[in-house]
């Protein structure tokens, strides 16, 4: 240690509202840091790019057979000119599996962002209210939870092939019928964990404060609360992105999701289910791996914004 | 194992600590930064020695450093630990484990976490027996032994308990009975008491020190509560951006401090005492050093009132002030001129009563039970009067405080009449006018303000709620609250988590000010700060009740801080109010049983000699009240036949002060003089 040394008088207040600077930029560096993070990131970048390019980049026009029949007959085996093959009818499936993202990626981040909407609406409700509305509502909430979700899709679904209401309700388009289904699915999920955060967070003092200069429920539910439990949500969110592509897929696979023509991957699988026996693999394997690939993504993703914020 | 050489003076052996020129560092991304700057200190065997100074200050990294727990960032970047002549800085792993095992042990401050939910506590305990390789049976009937030793009356029983059926006061019983299952040279206390009530508190204490002299092992203590470590400690250490800058025997530093900082310290406690009408609190201006930061000659220099060129130039020597009594000062001389009185231009209370409450009760439900938290409350409130609320946790200070804000809804047949009318008894019922009057200071600041939103946000939403300004006049009033609670406007635009808790604290405070308000609940609003900083809050309520004749209800475990700032007490148990009297009256006597116990429980920094009365057991379930007199079970002057069969009447022993007890003030008076 020296024995001189000019005064230097540090600036607390500008040394700490650096350090918080840091502080709130550390999340996005801690999450760049995480080798699951970029791994997901390249994996859902790689889908969106389809997705958003579709034809413009595939290598064939996914809908027709024009240049199928390269082996002589339908379905042809991977080769040079088709790297996964092509179908029964001849299509090509790597362009089949590029332009298939599309209507998924569409349908299953919508549904998911609904999913939280209702979710985080109920959850707050029931949350803050405790008492009588919650008992009633978690009820409700759990007898939909014991349901099996693919199950109540079916029905829904099923139903809705001829119901006036659904149709006027969903523009007549098959995909938003879908998202409802798929949102409605997960809102009771969504909400429980919304209102186990704010159990937590309604007793603080903060909303005591609040409750004592004589705010709304709804104020406090929307302007205090919300803000301080955006957290877990978005983690929630990610979480419910993987899923909902997953019950999309699942749904399409058993055949009430999306319809034909379009090159979806559940509905491919299911295309090329029958051709298994005949050790014809290619058709359901190729768009089985996108299925699984795109979902370890979102996950890859979910779990390290997880981490991030859960630290 | 080795021997060092005995200082002078000691007896032959080792030392049970000896930190010399310890050097510490957190690596912060990737950057070193100090916290401890040559940390140097001795503990003899079965020696005492307390750590004493602000958070932050690096007396806790000391305590975990005495046994090489550090966090995974922190490296020890020079000096040496031994710990009863072995050097720990250069043990490996085994050896380190060995040497945790056999010569060290800590007690932390919470001991709620320190022990596992899931596991028993016998077994727990068995475990820090087998560890020293006894066999099973051995094993348990050591543990039945160890909490025999920490005065647990039944140890069988206690054992097949799990952690979450004990209180606090037991569980710190347990782990220090865990603490000393390996016999340890040296004992690391850690804020033992901190979350402890006053009475608890002092059971803890005077366990330790029965420990200590039955067992002879060297403790280390870090306490914030300088009374706690003055009458526990033979030497203390005081602490301040990692150095230590004063020491010596515990008595004769807080006698007569020799460093500005302990001297600074000392002033901001309330004591002797003193009361606001008297004089204000000193307070030490400023905030600890950020954490790294460049400190190249006397580390108090940005704070200290004497600092001048040589403070600047030259690295202050350790000058011996007396044998044993060390001060890292150039100044020590003149430290004695810091200690001019602060006089107090306070107004006081007035005489209207502003608010009064009647047979106020609140009874809880729970699982088809009713809970009574509260049980007829008569209380009143003149305007710019202080009443002050005390008693152990679980008394119903906070409940009555929620139930006169409205949070809680009283009782039917509850009646409270603010200014002459009565209020609703729900807060959402209550008028404008209602709601303005009536406001809470909170314990935690960190939770009490909404960490999303600005400091500016959170102050102007109160005023324009509560006093229906436009946005322009809201906005003027905002500024002028923010600079008469001295919050620069630069703070306006920070989230609560940029500012430090004592400005926090402030921000809390002027949102309770945002509409002037008649009455304001203070919650223990200092027990989350250290003591300079309280000291800055105290004055500052105190200044603003003294302009605005707000009266306060002030909540607070501190005995020393109720009796600095509040004109009458109120000592409540079990929901009901025990004893009621002026400030002068209460410490004055004659004083309920209760009172009576709650006063000799506190350690006092200025060591006067008093009787310690014991309170056995615990504060009894609200939901099963003792017959008789709720408080019979626990009373030192219980009279059998009377006590547990009928409740006491309310006796007034002088106009103001009256006592919920069978024994006569005179009486009492007479056996308290006799004990004392």
């Amino acid at each position: 240690m020296s024995d001189t040394a000019t005064p230097s008088a540090p600036n607390v207040l500008v040394a700490s509202m650096a350090e918080r600077k840091t502080a709130r930029r550390e999340r996005w560096h801690l999450l760049r840091k995480r080798p699951g993070f970029i791994i997901g990131v390249f994996i859902c970048g790689f889908w969106t790019v389809c997705a958003v390019l579709g034809d413009r980049i595939t290598p064939y026009d996914p809908f027709t057979d024009r240049d199928g029949l390269s082996c002589g007959r339908a379905p042809c085996p991977p080769s040079s000119a088709h790297w996964f093959g092509t179908d029964k009818i001849g299509r090509d499936i790597l362009s089949r599996v590029m332009m298939g993202a599309r209507d998924l990626l569409m349908v299953a981040p919508v549904a998911a962002v609904l999913s939280v909407i209702f979710g985080t609406i109920l959850g707050m409700v029931m949350g803050y209210y405790r008492g009588l509305v919650d008992n009633v509502l978690s009820r409700i909430v759990e007898a939909f939870l014991a349901l099996p979700v693919v199950m109540v899709g079916l029905f829904i679904l099923t139903l809705s092939k001829d119901s006036a209401v659904l149709d006027a309700i969903s523009f007549g388009s098959r995909n938003v019928i879908i998202i409802y289904v798929v949102a409605l699915l997960f809102t009771p999920i969504v909400a429980r964990t919304v209102r186990s955060t704010v159990l937590g967070e309604r007793d603080l003092d903060y909303v005591v404060s609040a409750r004592l200069r004589g705010e709304s429920s709804l104020f406090i539910m929307t302007r205090e609360i919300l803000p301080n439990i955006t957290a877990p949500i978005i983690v929630e969110l990610t979480v419910r992105i993987g899923y909902s592509i997953f019950t999309v897929a699942t749904l399409s696979l058993l055949g009430v999701g999306l319809q034909r023509p379009s090159p979806d991957w559940g509905l491919a699988i299911a295309e090329g289910r029958d051709l298994l026996p005949a050790d014809q693999w290619w058709p359901v394997t190729f768009p089985a791996l996108a299925i699984a690939t795109l979902v370890v993504g979102v996950n890859l993703i979910a779990d390290s914004i997880q981490a991030v914020y859960e630290r | 194992m080795s021997l060092t050489t005995s200082r002078p003076g000691s007896s032959i052996g080792a030392l049970a600590l000896d930190v010399d020129d310890l050097h510490l560092a957190y690596n912060v991304r990737g950057i070193p930064r100090p916290v401890l700057r040559g940390v140097s200190f001795h503990i003899e065997p079965g020696e005492a020695y307390g750590l004493v100074g602000e958070s932050g200050c690096g007396k806790s990294t000391t305590a975990y450093a005495a046994l090489r727990y550090m966090p995974r960032n922190g490296i020890i970047t020079g000096g040496t630990i031994k710990v009863d002549g072995d050097d720990i800085t250069s043990m490996n792993r085994s050896q380190l484990r060995e040497f945790r095992v056999h010569k060290a042990s800590m007690v932390y401050q919470d001991p709620g976490s320190a022990l596992n939910p899931t596991i028993k506590i016998g077994k727990q305990l068995i475990e820090s027996f087998t560890v020293l390789g006894q066999s099973g049976t051995e094993a348990e009937k050591s543990a039945l032994e160890a909490l025999r030793k920490v005065q647990i009356a039944d140890p069988a029983r206690v054992m097949g308990r799990y952690p979450h059926q004990l209180s606090g006061g037991m569980l710190q019983r347990v782990v220090i009975a865990m603490a000393l299952a390996c016999d340890p040279k040296l004992l690391v206390l850690d804020e033992p008491t901190t979350g402890l009530d006053a009475t608890v508190e002092a059971e803890v204490l005077d366990l330790v020190r029965t420990l200590r002299n039955e067992t002879g092992a060297a403790i280390l203590l870090i306490a914030h509560n300088l009374g706690v470590i003055r009458s526990m400690c033979d030497r203390v250490g005081v602490m301040y951006a990692g150095k230590i800058v004063e020491e010596g025997e515990a008595q004769e530093v807080f006698d007569s401090p020799k460093h500005p900082y302990t001297m600074g310290l000392l002033r901001s406690l309330p004591r002797g005492g003193m009361h606001k009408s008297q004089s204000a609190l000193a307070t030490i201006p400023g905030t600890l050093p950020v954490l790294g930061s460049d400190l190249p000659t006397c580390v108090y220099i940005d704070r200290c009132p004497l600092a001048d060129d040589t403070c600047r130039t030259v690295v202050p020597p350790v000058v011996q002030v007396a044998p044993g009594h060390t001060a890292r000062c150039h100044h020590i001389d003149k430290v004695s001129e810091i200690a001019a009185v602060v006089p107090s231009t306070l107004r006081e209370a007035g005489t209207d009563t502003v608010l009064e409450i009647t047979g106020v009760s609140k009874t809880f439900r729970q699982a088809g039970h009713d809970i009574p938290a509260l049980v007829g409350v008569d209380l009143s409130l003149t305007d710019g009067e202080t009443l002050g609320l005390v008693g152990e946790s679980g008394s119903g200070k906070s409940t009555l405080a929620k139930a006169i804000l409205g949070v809680h809804a009283p009782d039917a047949g509850s009646s409270l009449t603010l200014d002459q009318h009565q209020l609703a008894s729900k807060i959402n019922k209550r008028s404008a006018d209602d709601k303005r009057a009536m406001q809470i200071i909170f314990q935690n600041p960190d939770s009490a303000l909404n960490a999303s939103w600005t400091v500016r946000n959170i102050l102007l939403r109160s005023v324009r709620k509560l006093t229906g300004k436009d946005k322009e006049a809201a906005n003027a009033r905002v500024a002028a609250l923010a600079d008469h609670l001295r919050l620069s406007p630069r703070h306006l635009d920070m989230k609560p988590r940029q500012l430090s808790g004592g400005l926090k604290q402030r921000v809390a405070i002027a949102r309770a000010f945002a509409g002037d308000p008649r009455i304001v609940v203070c919650d223990e609003p200092t027990s989350a700060l250290d003591v300079s900083v309280q000291a800055a809050i105290l004055n500052l309520l105190a200044e603003l009740q003294s302009e605005q004749r707000t009266s306060y209800v002030f909540i607070s475990h501190d005995l020393g801080v109720v009796r600095y700032l509040a004109d009458r007490i109120a000592v409540m148990y079990l929901g009901r109010i025990m004893e009621v009297a002026t400030t002068a009256d209460i410490f004055e006597g004659p004083n309920h049983p209760y009172t009576e116990a709650l006063l000799s429980a506190v350690p006092s920094v200025d060591g006067e000699p008093r009787v310690r009365i014991r309170l056995d057991g615990e504060i009894p379930s609200p939901a099963n009240p003792p017959s008789g007199c709720v408080f019979h079970p626990r009373c030192h002057r219980f009279i059998e036949g009377v006590c547990d069969v009928t409740e006491p009447p309310i006796v007034e022993v002088v106009v103001g002060h009256s006592i919920r007890c069978h024994i006569p003030p005179d009486e009492l008076q007479r056996l308290q003089a006799l004990d004392a």
